[in-house]
């Protein structure tokens, strides 16, 4: 008798607890699938809040002007905009003062155009070819060169007739042939450069080509390739210190 | 009828689906209670941080912009004292030549710099690319979309403040590389130099052009071509847009662990042409200068 009495004692609690745990699931569920669904719904209002944002401000109306609009003085506005068309006047000259009178140079890189402009006024279009934006690599890796136009503006530092290349290391590399010393012979070739060319600076050359078929397409060590007709009028047209301008 | 019975029963199979996993919701009269209020609670949590705080902080400063400022702004009044109605244009014409002058401040500024610059003039419609102030590239804008951010700004006066200075780029985002480059391992001799030769193809610049640009000052510039995209197109645009909003999740996150709230963006969408949008995109620097006009 008090063996079963115990026996029933001892499960009683343990059974009420689990089915009040049992009972309670469906409440658990409910917090962690609504705070789940709560925290998605939230990273997706995060994700759009540029858009909502703006649908607040459409919302939102947009403040009358509270400056006291009638102690708006006129005579007193009147010399105000006097005063600020002299200013923008003066500011305008100031930008028309940046644009260069005399002839310059725009290359277009990404289209391989070029344009010789003085003032507002167009000269001459015609094509060009700029650098390939190749990456080229020794096979061990040890050294490598990119072949880009720069871009920014830039002056003509000199101008040269008749031109003779004096290759670079990267042209052996790239031909697979041994580099010859800074000095040898071998480096230098006349002709290849057109009859003209233009120095910017830092070993960048406005010049002439014998691959005619190329030119509009991005081909070049970083370079400025023009048609002979091209780089005739180029030469003519620009001078020492004339601006160029790659963009 | 088979038809409609037979997307009837896709419908009901589809829907037994749905309730599988919110069965629980029917085992306790208080769980649809618990329910809404712990998935309500971070959802508004969430909105208030990251939507209606940085919008009441930003409408309050333009409010509180509007009361210092001295300029009877852009909005629109109208008056019935022909007196008063007279006044209001001047002062209505001097915000207009105030923001011009901004403007051409902004440009001077970015021509003392030797990087290449942006120009934006949305009242033109036209984009520009400038070096050292002069215009190299010239470019119609199709369509434009602003948002509704700037009408406050404006009406507050704060605008001319804001656009006075030039932007300095932050971040960008592109469907195309920003340089083309293609890698070339140097040939080991000539047979091997000559059998590398290939005919120069023409530029990769035929892919769909999209872009985004982050200035500072919270400006974001989204520039889209005009021509319809291919399908390869619409691929890189979903990447694209992909990028960009885990960009906005991370950044909202991000402040929002550091303690302050995230801000909201004054974004402008921009419709060009291809050519203009890839020469746009690989002429500008990665720290380059905007000057912008509205």
């Amino acid at each position: 008798m008090n063996q079963y009495y115990f026996k029933n004692r001892r499960q009683e609690p343990t059974e009420t607890a689990g089915a009040s745990r049992r009972s309670l699931r469906p409440v658990i569920q409910a917090i962690f699938t609504g705070l789940g669904i709560g925290l998605l719904a939230g990273l997706l209002i995060t994700i759009w809040s540029p858009t909502i944002s703006d649908w607040g401000y459409a919302l939102y109306p947009v403040p009358k002007v509270n400056a006291d609009t009638s102690a708006i003085n006129s005579r007193a506005l009147q010399k105000d905009l006097q005063r600020l068309e002299k200013r923008l006047a003066m500011l305008r000259q100031l930008k028309r003062q940046l644009t260069p009178r005399e002839p310059y140079l725009i290359i277009n890189t990404s289209e391989n155009l070029i344009t010789l402009k003085a003032g507002d006024k167009i000269l001459h279009q015609g094509i060009c070819s700029t650098g390939s934006y190749t990456l080229l690599k020794t096979a061990d890796e040890s050294e490598q060169w990119i072949f880009r136009t720069p871009r920014g503006r830039f002056r003509i530092q000199s101008k040269i007739q008749n031109p003779v290349w004096r290759m670079p290391d990267w042209a052996f590399i790239e031909e697979g042939r041994p580099v010859p010393p800074p000095y040898a012979n071998e480096r230098y070739e006349p002709g290849v450069l057109g009859d003209y060319a233009l120095a910017l600076g830092d070993g960048y050359l406005i010049h002439g080509t014998l691959y005619q078929r190329y030119l509009g397409l991005p081909v070049t060590h970083g370079c400025i390739r023009l048609a002979d007709r091209e780089l005739e009028i180029v030469y003519k047209n620009m001078q020492v210190g004339s601006k160029v301008f790659i963009y | 009828m088979v038809v409609g019975r037979y997307l009837k029963n896709i419908m009901n199979w589809f829907l037994s689906k749905l309730k599988k996993p919110f069965l629980f919701l029917n085992r306790h009269r208080l769980a649809p209670a618990f329910f809404i209020i712990f998935s309500a609670l971070p959802l508004l949590a969430i909105f208030a941080t990251v939507v209606m705080l940085p919008l009441w902080n930003d409408l309050n400063n333009n409010l509180r912009a509007s009361a210092t400022s001295d300029m009877t702004s852009g909005a629109k009044i109208s008056s019935e004292n022909p007196i008063l109605a007279e006044s209001i244009q001047l002062a209505q014409k001097k915000y207009q030549l105030k923001t011009e002058e901004a403007f051409l401040q902004a440009q001077l500024q970015m021509s003392k710099s030797d990087s290449i610059g942006l120009c934006i003039n949305l009242r033109d419609s036209v984009i520009s690319l400038l070096i050292r102030g002069v215009d190299v590239r010239t470019c119609k804008i199709e369509q434009f979309r602003i948002s509704h951010a700037f009408k406050h700004l404006q009406a507050s006066g704060a605008a001319l403040n804001w656009l006075s200075t030039s932007f300095t780029l932050q971040r960008d985002w592109a469907s195309i590389p920003k340089a083309p480059i293609k890698v070339k391992m140097a040939p080991k001799d000539t047979l091997e130099a000559n059998q590398s030769k290939s005919e120069p193809y023409a530029e990769l610049g035929k892919n769909d052009v999209y872009l985004t640009l982050q200035f500072d000052r919270n400006l974001m510039v989204h520039i889209r071509q005009t021509q319809t995209p291919s399908w390869r197109g619409r691929l890189w645009k979903l990447i694209y847009g992909t990028k960009f909003k885990f960009y906005i999740l991370e950044d909202r996150i991000t402040a929002l662990v550091q303690g302050h709230l995230p801000t909201n963006l004054r974004w402008i969408e921009l419709e060009i042409a291809q050519n203009d949008a890839v020469a746009i995109y690989r002429a500008i620097p990665h720290r380059a200068l905007l000057a912008l006009r509205l």
